[in-house]
C-alpha cells in the first residue's frame, strides 16, 4: 500500500480525487469575489455627503499679530545701557551689562479679539491667545460657522491692542451667499482691512 | 491519575467560526481555503501597494497644482496602465483592510490571541491603524473633493491635539495656503506609512516560526484575477478637483478607509480621539481581559537532551532555543525554553525520540501508560480494536465512543504531540489498528502539529514511524472539530477494513 493512500488528507476524504486546478481556481476566485471583491465595491461606494446642498459656511481665518502690551523698545534700553557702561568705564575698573534689564523687556502681545454677527446675531467673540512660550507672536484665527444659503449681513470687529472700546478694524457688509459656497472673512495685511471673499 | 491535563475542546464561538469554514472548505478545499491565509493573503496585498505605488510615483506631480491632474492623466489618458495600476493600488489596500479585519476576527473566534500570542496580537492592533493612516494620506494626495474632505477632516482633528500648534484648517481655508511642500510632507508621510507597515510585521512575525507569507500558487493567481477584474470593472477614479470655495457635497466614500469621519458630524474631535483610543486599547488588551490558565511550559532533562534541534525546527512560536552545552556531555547544543513563549502545545514532545521534551501534567510515562490502558481495557473485546489518537481541538472529544466498544480514545493537547514510539505501543500490547483524528490540514490550532506528524507517518520528517509497523493499521484522518461525522464514518470504515480480510501482524 502506497504511503499517500494510507493518509486521508482533512475533507479529502470524502473526495479522495482533487478537483481539477482549473475548477480549482474558480471556486477559489468566486470565494474571494464574495468574500473580498464584492465588500471592497460596495463599501468604496456608498455616497455620503456630510454637509446638505442646503448648507453653506463661513470661515474666519488668518493670522494677524496683536499689538505689544508694554511699549518697550529693545533697541532704546540697549543703547541706554551701552551709554551707561561706557559712562560707568571712565570711573570704575569692574563693571558688568545689566542683561537682566534688557532681558525683562515684555515683548507679549494683545490677543486678537474677533466679533462677528450674522444678521444681527453674534456668532463671535472670541480672543485668539498670542502663539510662542513668550506670547510674542501672531495669533492664528480660526472658525467656521454652517449658515444657510442667501443673504446676509456680516459685521466683524477686530481688537489687537487690547482696548475693547475701540476696534482696530471692521467691516460691515452684505454678502449673497450661494448654496454649498464657502466664504472667508480675513485681515488684507497689505490693505489693513477686514475682507470676505 | 496523577497526572493529566484537563483538555478543553472548541467552544461555541470557534465550532460557529469552523462550521463556516467547513462550507468554504466544501468549495476551495482545505488546501486553498482563503481563511487559512489571511495574514499571507495581507501580505500579498501589501506587495502589490508597493510594486504598484512606485510606478505611481513616478507620475505623481508633487505639487499642489499638478497633483490632481497627474492622478487623473492615468486614469483617463493612460487608463490602460497607470489607470489600472491606480486601481490595483487602491482595490489592494481596501483588501488589506478587509483581509486584516477578518484575519483578527478570526483570531479572536478560534481563541487564538492569548498568552503566547500577545505581541501578534497587539502589534497587530497597530498594523492596522497604520495601514489606515497610509491609507488616508493616500487618498489625499489625490486632492480631489473626496480628498479635501479628508484633509479638512483630519485638520479638525489633528488641531484639537494642543500639541499642534498652527492650525491646519487655517492652511486649508485658502488655496493660497496649500504648498508644494505640503505635498511632499503627505508624499513622505503616505510613503513612510508602507515602509513602517513592513518593519512592523517583523514584530508581527517575530515569534512566528515559518510563518505562512505566502498564499499558495492557486490562491495568489485568484487574488491577481481579482484584482484585475475589480481594477477593469470598476476602475479607481478620482471625484471633482478640490476646490476650497465650496463646501465637500457627496463623494465617493471608502467606509473602508473614512469611517472615522462621519463621527465628526455627531461629537467633537476630541470626542472622536476619545472613541479610538479607547477602543484600540481595549482591542489591545483584549489577550488579558479574557485571560484563561495556560498549561506549563516543556521541561527540558538536559541528560536526554543531544542537541539534535528537532525540536527548535518544530516549535511553532519560536520558544525553543538552542545553547551551547553547559554539561559534560559530548553534544555541541542543548535546547532551552522560553516559558513565556511556550504554548504548552507538546509539538516539541512529538519531535524528540529522547525523552528530552516533557509537559509536566501529561509527562511521556503518563502517555504511555494511558496508552497501555486503554489498551489493556479492550482486551476482552472480540474483533479488531482500535486505539484513536485524537487532537484535544479536534473532532472528537471524549474517551469512549458510544456503539464503537472496540475503540478506546486517547485525547492530546496537540496531535503533533504523539510521538512516533508512543504510536507503536498499541500494537505491542495486542490493538489491531491505530487511528489518528487531526485537526484539518492548513488549520491546526497551534499551527503545524497536524502537518509535522502527517509528515512523521509518511517518513518525511524526523523522528518518523517504525518501518516495521504495517501501514494498513494506522490511519490518519485530517479533520476540524465540526466534521464529528465523518470522523465516526472514516472511524467505522477502518475498523471495517482491520475486521475484513485480516491484515497481517505487525
Ligand atoms: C493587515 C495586516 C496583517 C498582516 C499582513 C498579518 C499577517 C500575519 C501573518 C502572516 C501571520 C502568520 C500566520 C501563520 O503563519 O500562522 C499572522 C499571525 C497572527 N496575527 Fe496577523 N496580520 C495582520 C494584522 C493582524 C491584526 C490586526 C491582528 C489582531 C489584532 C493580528 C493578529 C495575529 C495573531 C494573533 C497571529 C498569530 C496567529 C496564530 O498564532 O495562529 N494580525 N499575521
Amino acid at each position: 500500500m502506497s504511503d499517500k493512500k494510507n493518509v486521508s488528507a482533512g475533507e479529502g476524504t470524502k473526495k479522495p480525487k482533487k478537483p481539477l486546478e482549473i475548477i480549482s481556481f474558480i471556486r477559489v476566485t468566486a470565494v474571494l469575489i464574495v468574500f473580498i471583491g464584492l465588500p471592497v465595491l460596495i463599501l468604496s461606494n456608498i455616497s455620503y455627503s456630510f454637509y446638505s446642498p442646503q448648507e453653506s459656511a463661513i470661515k474666519v481665518a488668518f493670522q494677524h499679530t496683536g499689538k505689544r502690551i508694554v511699549d518697550c523698545d529693545e533697541k532704546d534700553l540697549i543703547k541706554e545701557e551701552g551709554k551707561r557702561y561706557r559712562e560707568l568705564l571712565k570711573t570704575e575698573k569692574r563693571i558688568s551689562m545689566n542683561m537682566g534689564k534688557l532681558a525683562g523687556c515684555p515683548r507679549e502681545r494683545f490677543p486678537v479679539v474677533v466679533d462677528l454677527s450674522i444678521d444681527g446675531r453674534t456668532m463671535l467673540d472670541r480672543a485668539y491667545k498670542p502663539k510662542g512660550i513668550k506670547r510674542d507672536m501672531a495669533s492664528y484665527i480660526y472658525d467656521d460657522f454652517i449658515i444657510s444659503p442667501g443673504v446676509h449681513r456680516i459685521a466683524v470687529a477686530m481688537y489687537d491692542s487690547g482696548n475693547k472700546n475701540k476696534a482696530d478694524a471692521t467691516l460691515d457688509e452684505t454678502v449673497d451667499i450661494k448654496p454649498g459656497d464657502v466664504k472667508v472673512l480675513r485681515f488684507d495685511d497689505a490693505s489693513n482691512k477686514l475682507v470676505v471673499e | 491519575m496523577s497526572n493529566g491535563r484537563k483538555l478543553e475542546g472548541p467552544g461555541p464561538t470557534q465550532r460557529l467560526w469552523l462550521g463556516f469554514e467547513k462550507i468554504i472548505n466544501a468549495v476551495t478545499t482545505s488546501e486553498y481555503n482563503p481563511f487559512y491565509y489571511l495574514g499571507a493573503i495581507g501580505i500579498f496585498f501589501l506587495w502589490v501597494i508597493f510594486i504598484s505605488g512606485i510606478v505611481l510615483f513616478i507620475f505623481y506631480n508633487v505639487t499642489a497644482r499638478g497633483a490632481y491632474d497627474s492622478v487623473q492623466y492615468l486614469t483617463v489618458k493612460q487608463w490602460y496602465f497607470g489607470g489600472v495600476l491606480r486601481s490595483l493600488h487602491r482595490y489592494a489596500a481596501q483588501g488589506l483592510i478587509i483581509a486584516g479585519i477578518v484575519h483578527t476576527l478570526r483570531c479572536y473566534a478560534l481563541d487564538r490571541y492569548k498568552h503566547w500570542r500577545w505581541l501578534a496580537w497587539v502589534s497587530g492592533v497597530i498594523l492596522m491603524w497604520l495601514i489606515w493612516i497610509g491609507g488616508i494620506f493616500g487618498y489625499w494626495m489625490v486632492w480631489d473633493e473626496r480628498a479635501k474632505f479628508i484633509a479638512l477632516s483630519s485638520a479638525r482633528m489633528l488641531e484639537s491635539i494642543p500639541l499642534f500648534g498652527m492650525p491646519l484648517s487655517l492652511t486649508f481655508a485658502s488655496a493660497r495656503n496649500v504648498t508644494d511642500e505640503f505635498f511632499y510632507i503627505i508624499l513622505v508621510i503616505h510613503f513612510f506609512s508602507l515602509f513602517v507597515v513592513f518593519v512592523l510585521l517583523l514584530v508581527h512575525l517575530s515569534r512566528i516560526t515559518k510563518s505562512i507569507v505566502n498564499p499558495p500558487k492557486l490562491l495568489t493567481y485568484g487574488l491577481v484575477f481579482l484584482l484585475f477584474l475589480v481594477s477593469l470593472l470598476h476602475p479607481a477614479t478620482s471625484a471633482p478637483s478640490a476646490d476650497l470655495k465650496k463646501l465637500t457635497q457627496s463623494v465617493p466614500f471608502d467606509w473602508l478607509f473614512m469611517f472615522v469621519f462621519p463621527m465628526l458630524k455627531h461629537m467633537s474631535a476630541m470626542g472622536v480621539w476619545l472613541l479610538i483610543v479607547t477602543f484600540t486599547l481595549v482591542i489591545s488588551i483584549v489577550p488579558w481581559l479574557t485571560r484563561t490558565k495556560k498549561g506549563p511550559a516543556t521541561v527540558v532533562t538536559q541528560k536526554n537532551c543531544t542537541g539534535c534541534e528537532l525540536c527548535m525546527e518544530d516549535c511553532p512560536y519560536e520558544a525553543i532555543q538552542m545553547r551551547p552545552r553547559t554539561d559534560s556531555l559530548p553534544y555541541e547544543l542543548e535546547a532551552v525554553v522560553l516559558e513565556a513563549r511556550c504554548a504548552s502545545c507538546g509539538i516539541c514532545t512529538g519531535s524528540c525520540d529522547y525523552t528530552a521534551m516533557s509537559l509536566p501534567d501529561m509527562t511521556e510515562d503518563y502517555l504511555k501508560g494511558e496508552i497501555r490502558r486503554c489498551s489493556r481495557e479492550l482486551k476482552s473485546v472480540n474483533g479488531a480494536k482500535v486505539l484513536v489518537f485524537s487532537c484535544s481541538k479536534g473532532a472528537f472529544e471524549g474517551k469512549e465512543i458510544p456503539g464503537f466498544e472496540w475503540a478506546r480514545v486517547l485525547t492530546l493537547q496537540c496531535i503533533g504531540q504523539l510521538q512516533p514510539s508512543m504510536a507503536a505501543i498499541p500494537f505491542e500490547e495486542g490493538i489491531d489498528g491505530v487511528f489518528i483524528a487531526g485537526c484539518i490540514l492548513g488549520d491546526c490550532s497551534f499551527r503545524f502539529g497536524n502537518i509535522w506528524l502527517e509528515d512523521r507517518i509518511l517518513r518525511h520528517r524526523p523522528p518518523v514511524f517504525k518501518k516495521s509497523i504495517d501501514r494498513a493499521r494506522i490511519r490518519s484522518v485530517w479533520l476540524a472539530a465540526v466534521n464529528k461525522r465523518d470522523f465516526l464514518k472514516s472511524l467505522a470504515e477502518f475498523h471495517g477494513e482491520l475486521e475484513g480480510p485480516k491484515a497481517k501482524p505487525a
